[in-house]
């Protein structure tokens, strides 16, 4: 796991600037972060890139927790890096810039000249190596800033609005860029944006703030449900006209009482229907409708009476390929689904 | 009128002649000031670095003491040192009163202020988007530091030739610890102040010209490089 957040939490003053209860990012994937201005998303990044310390909560960094007042840090962030959505350049040429996060990890001379000329290329700003940093347009200083961030080869590149303010053409540029990152060097990508369908676009998983706090994973799996049942800590809700699903009590509520059921598409389990017995509890039937390939995962749309995603691993579904129009059950494990 | 032109155009030979006097007082005060400057600067820079990038508390009353001891006299900085270092003070034993390093102790108080304030307001107008870039870079916090440095170079060299040009234009104190003695403390404005009382007005001229053509040169130098500072601003 590459992130583990819990009880998160960044005040400024009288206001709660982020609060987040969980929430677990894994590595080598896109995940992008959705909100509002205002919502968190560059306190988050900050304080992912440990430039920014939260008030309190606990952050698991690939599972060693972060002491951001220890000694470690320097070493945290050397596998992190942030692009900000203004970045900065140093004063200087664009050479000078790219090359001197590899100085500070003391890369030899002729190493350095090599991955300044790889990552300009990469970005598509060759020719503007020897150029004062300072003269560049916004879309330049945003590709240099990038390459910058590339060339030290992070773990985690961290990207807050990295199509903001820049002309279309740029945009494909650097998402591109972005893709072929993750794709090639398996980077694990973390990036804010206000575009739902760049999120949809690139992102495995997709992370939505809202005044601070998570409001869901994603917008998918969210249902009305009702609460049909009680015994014991378990709840049997409604959802749709014939889908049942048990859960673990969350809150007091009263029979036929509505709700909203939340379940994380990576959270579902998809089997062959003839796997599966009829009677399982949390076990909906239904056909494939739609199969999309992300970027590590595989994104199926199952119609069960009510559409549900699901995200399985590429490797996983290679090994036992699905196909449309497949008849599938899903399975539920009853600690998976967020009532609200 | 016809004084001052006499006087102007016998500087000028004492000048083109290549006076051995006139260039032993302009040596002095070069090598006073220049040492000032440098101890100064080895106090100041940091200070100034620290309170522009830190947050402490007092922090406010710190910068306008600093802002204050600017306009702090040089008489009595002479004084304040000369209590020291009097042979009653109690540095008196280091016998450091009417030597250059009287003068170095004296210039070095009043400069360190000009320095420290000048590096607060040039680091202050760096942007501090530097920081968390370099840290995000793989910097350590002195890393980081040398990067906002290089970042408010202009700043700072500017900060340097203010300083040194108040030490080389004051007189007090070069005259209270240095004594004014010749080829040893005679500095070019506490000569200028001897050469007034005696009437000889030809040394004075040709030292006034010579410490205006250093003003003009170190203001010259002190606009350039604020000009950078302002452009790398912009």
């Amino acid at each position: 796991m590459l992130y583990n957040i819990r009880n998160l939490k960044r005040v400024h003053g009288d206001s709660t600037i982020l609060d987040i209860d969980a929430l677990d990012l894994d590595s080598g994937r896109i995940c992008t972060l959705i909100g509002p201005n205002g919502a968190g998303k560059t306190t988050l990044l900050n304080i992912l890139a440990f430039l920014d310390m939260p008030t309190s909560g606990e952050i698991c960094f690939m599972d060693e927790p972060v002491r951001f007042n220890g000694t470690r840090l320097h070493q945290l962030r050397q596998k992190v890096t942030l692009v900000a959505q203004y970045p900065i350049l140093f004063t200087g040429s664009v050479r000078r810039n790219i090359e001197y996060g590899l100085k500070l990890r003391r890369l030899a001379v002729p190493e350095r000249r090599e991955m300044v000329e790889r990552v300009l290329d990469m970005v598509g700003m060759s020719r503007f190596i020897e150029a004062d940093a300072h003269k560049l347009s916004g879309g330049e200083t945003k590709r240099v800033a990038l390459a910058r961030a590339l060339a030290i080869e992070p773990q985690v590149l961290l990207c807050d609005e990295p199509t903001a303010n820049v002309d279309t053409e740029n945009q494909e540029i650097i998402l591109e860029i972005l893709k072929r990152c993750n794709r090639e060097q398996n980077v694990s990508l973390i990036f804010a944006t206000h575009y739902l369908s760049q999120s949809t676009r690139l992102a495995d998983t997709t992370i939505i703030l809202q005044n601070g706090r998570l409001t869901l994973n994603t917008r998918e799996n969210v249902f009305q449900a009702t609460l049909m049942e009680k015994y014991g800590e378990r709840r049997i809700y409604r959802l749709g006209s014939r889908l049942t699903l048990e859960v673990e009590a969350q809150r007091s509520a009263r029979c036929g009482q509505r709700c909203t059921v939340t379940i994380a598409p990576e959270k579902i389990s998809l089997h062959r229907a003839e796997t599966v017995d009829e009677k399982a509890a949390n076990c909906w039937f239904g056909t494939i409708k739609r199969l999309e390939k992300l970027n590590v995962d595989v994104k199926m749309t199952v119609d069960c009476g009510i559409e549900v995603q699901v995200l399985q691993p590429l490797s996983e579904y290679q090994g036992k390929p699905l196909f449309l129009g497949e008849k599938v059950a899903l399975t539920i494990a009853v600690d998976d689904v967020v009532l609200s | 009128m016809e004084l001052l032109l006499d006087s102007l155009y016998s500087a000028f030979l004492l000048f083109i002649s290549f006076d051995p006097e006139l260039f032993e007082i302009v040596g002095v005060s070069l090598t006073v000031s220049s040492l000032s400057t440098l101890v100064a600067s080895l106090i100041g820079l940091p200070c100034g670095f620290f309170i522009a990038f830190t947050t402490f508390p007092g922090k406010r009353f710190v910068i306008t003491v600093l802002n204050t001891l600017l306009a702090l006299p040089t008489v009595v900085i002479g004084l304040v040192v000369y209590s020291f270092i009097s042979r009653r003070g109690i540095f008196g034993p280091l016998e450091l009163l009417y030597t250059q390093k009287a003068i170095i102790i004296g210039q070095v108080i009043l400069i360190v202020p000009v320095i420290a304030t000048l590096t607060i307001a040039a680091i202050s107008r760096i942007d501090k988007r530097y920081r968390s870039t370099a840290l995000t870079l793989g910097a350590n916090e002195l890393q980081m530091a040398l990067v906002i440095f290089r970042e408010a170079k202009y700043g700072v060299i500017a900060a340097l030739i203010a300083a040194f040009g108040r030490a080389i234009a004051e007189v007090g104190i070069a005259m209270m610890l240095g004594g004014n003695a010749k080829g040893f403390t005679r500095t070019m404005t506490t000569a200028m102040a001897l050469e007034y009382d005696k009437g000889e007005f030809v040394l004075a001229v040709a030292l006034g010209c010579i410490l205006l053509a250093f003003a003009f040169f170190i203001n010259m130098l002190f606009h350039f490089f604020q000009g950078r500072t302002d452009i790398d601003a912009v």
